[in-house]
């Protein structure tokens, strides 16, 4: 393999690429692999002419200036930080599941280990009452834009405040409407972290 | 303006889009053609474009943009208001064609 000082092409893409560090990996591999792609687009255009490559590169302009501007373009986009919103998470599954167990002790919502709540089937279905939400929110949150995966995890978060709030009112039925809500809405969250995970990208963006 | 006006005819990648700028305005607009992309994330930014990478029947996956709604609006009061601008501007300089007779020093 030719080293970037060898191959003209690979030294115009490493000089590109330098300014790129900042970007998340994905990104940065996007606009690569897109920028390469022109050139060589360039090159093949210009096929036979012994001087096709530098004339391709002079065509494409600065790379150092490519790249800072690509740079400041995704630097203006509005994102949420991923350590931000881990924080928020974070703080509103140990707020939910606290309210979850004062909810189980205070109306025997859920089985107990010993399965003595003495509600019956009730309970049965105030568990199962949960799935669905669970299930379409990990499902959809794959398929979600952004913006609605973050709207879904507002949702979740305030229909799980608000489901604290209907525990000190004591209904039962309405408080595991909420927290089905608020589940659904840490799932949809949870599927879009898997998908960062996978695309190597960590930042929620806002476009 | 250029980028939307050549995406108003249908999806085009980023080689294509500066090809076809090139042959509209008959080689008279060229640029640094990496110059090209900061913009077209821009018009992605702003949501008057939207991008996918699509794989053709031959050849390699190309990242595709297409015009949104929006792009398609934002396209039309662009062009609107150049073509304002520009009868002002005839209306000043005259539309004849004729340059205007040196004047001897």
């Amino acid at each position: 393999m030719p080293s970037p000082s060898e191959n003209p092409v690979d030294a115009y893409m490493a000089r590109l690429a330098a300014p790129l560090k900042p970007l998340p990996a994905a990104v940065r591999d996007e606009h690569l692999r897109e920028l390469r792609q022109h050139v060589e687009q360039l090159i093949v255009a210009r096929a036979g002419q012994p001087d096709a490559v530098p004339l391709a590169l002079s065509q494409m302009g600065d790379p150092v200036q490519v790249g800072q501007d690509l740079v400041r373009e995704w630097q203006k986009q509005k994102r949420i930080f991923w350590q931000t919103v881990i924080a928020v998470g974070t703080c509103q599954m140990l707020f939910s599941q606290i309210i979850s167990h004062q909810a189980s002790l205070m109306f025997g919502l859920f089985h107990r280990v010993d399965g003595t709540n003495g509600r019956g089937w009730t309970t049965v279905y105030n568990g199962l009452v949960l799935l669905p939400p669970v299930i379409a929110g990990t499902v959809i949150g794959r398929r979600l834009p952004e913006q609605a995966i973050f709207a879904a995890f507002l949702a979740g978060s305030l229909a799980s405040l608000c489901g604290g709030i209907v525990l000190f009112c004591q209904s039962p039925q309405l408080y595991v409407f909420l927290f089905g809500f608020g589940v659904s809405g840490n799932e949809v969250f949870a599927a879009y972290i898997a998908s960062s995970v996978k695309r190597k990208d960590w930042t929620l963006r806002l476009q | 303006m250029l980028i939307l006006s050549v995406l108003s005819d249908g999806p085009r990648h980023g080689y294509a889009i500066a090809r076809e700028i090139e042959r509209r305005s008959a080689d008279a607009l060229s640029m640094g053609e990496g110059a090209l992309y900061p913009s077209l994330r821009a018009l992605e930014r702003e949501e008057l474009v939207t991008a996918e990478w699509q794989t053709p029947p031959s050849g390699p996956a190309r990242r595709v943009y297409s015009l949104t709604d929006a792009g398609r609006a934002k396209l039309v009061a662009h062009v609107s208001a150049w073509q304002a601008f520009a009868r002002a501007v005839n209306a000043v300089i005259g539309t004849s064609g004729d340059l205007p007779h040196a004047q001897p020093l």
